[in-house]
């Protein structure tokens, strides 16, 4: 079982959220997501899928520039938008693996948000309606 | 995190495979993953890309028309297949969640595998060679 998240429903409008199980302090590390690279022509046909809202972009020299784009396996996948956010993601090329981290204290019961932009005070608007 | 699994890179050929990180008794849930649901119309262009080797069937009856295929979001996903598992999976349609609970004793260390026929027991064929 995942130890600091889990995923609730929310609302019919938001969807699920990711919460956190307990208290978490900043800086520790939430979640190692490992990401499937996608090669561009799959990546095509899934940009017109629903699965386009849980691709990253995915620049690894190791695989340019057949592949530019990857989705993550994992819980934090379930973690909503915020320009306010309480956890940050780093892309690790050589693990194949996307890490998130608190960028504060996070009490239990709180909801988990990033930023979609990756940089934590980008506030370049999201393709959906942000409240 | 899960405190009880992690990826490692196994060759080439395999890819790479999920392994335990301490002994884990019979009958342990190791995840319950969250689903994204397909709508079939798109999973006919998902069908033709690699993220079609990650999608499970999901005979929800209330879904019936819109979704067949799900996307499990969990490290679960990098389980290899073998035809002697220590880990299987259930449905529940109900949380549209995928349950992973272990049907042996595993050892620290130990690679964690799947029948991907959905049953344990099944020797139905999968789509690539089985060593």
């Amino acid at each position: 079982m995942h130890e600091y998240i889990e995923v609730k429903y929310i609302s019919e409008k938001k969807g699920r959220g990711a919460f956190a199980k307990k208290p978490i302090k900043e800086g520790t590390i939430i979640d190692i997501a490992y990401v499937v690279p996608i090669p561009n022509k799959d990546y095509k046909k899934i940009y017109k899928t629903i699965l386009y809202n849980y691709c990253y972009i995915w620049e690894d020299p190791e695989h340019m520039p057949a592949f530019r784009n990857a989705i993550t396996l994992s819980v934090s996948q379930f973690i909503n938008h915020s320009f306010e956010p309480n956890v940050k993601y780093l892309y690790d090329y050589e693990s194949k693996a996307i890490e998130f981290s608190a960028i504060r204290d996070i009490s239990k019961g709180e909801e988990i948000l990033v930023n979609y932009n990756a940089l934590v005070d980008d506030k370049s608007p999201m393709w959906f309606e942000v409240e | 995190m899960n405190d009880l699994l992690k990826v490692k890179f196994i060759s080439s050929k395999k890819g790479r495979g999920v392994f335990a990180e301490k002994d884990i008794l019979k009958g342990r849930i190791i995840d319950v993953a969250h689903v994204v649901l397909i709508p079939n119309n798109e999973y006919k262009q998902i069908d033709k890309t690699l993220l079609s080797n990650y999608c499970f069937e999901w005979k929800n009856p209330k879904y019936k028309l819109e979704n067949k295929m799900a996307l499990a979001m969990t490290i679960c996903q990098f389980m290899n297949h073998s035809y002697s598992p220590n880990v299987k999976y259930e449905y529940n349609y109900r949380n549209d969640t995928i349950k992973f609970k272990t049907i042996r004793d595993i050892k620290k260390d130990e690679e964690l595998t799947v029948n991907y026929g959905g049953m344990a027991t099944s020797k139905d064929p999968v789509w690539f060679e089985v060593e």
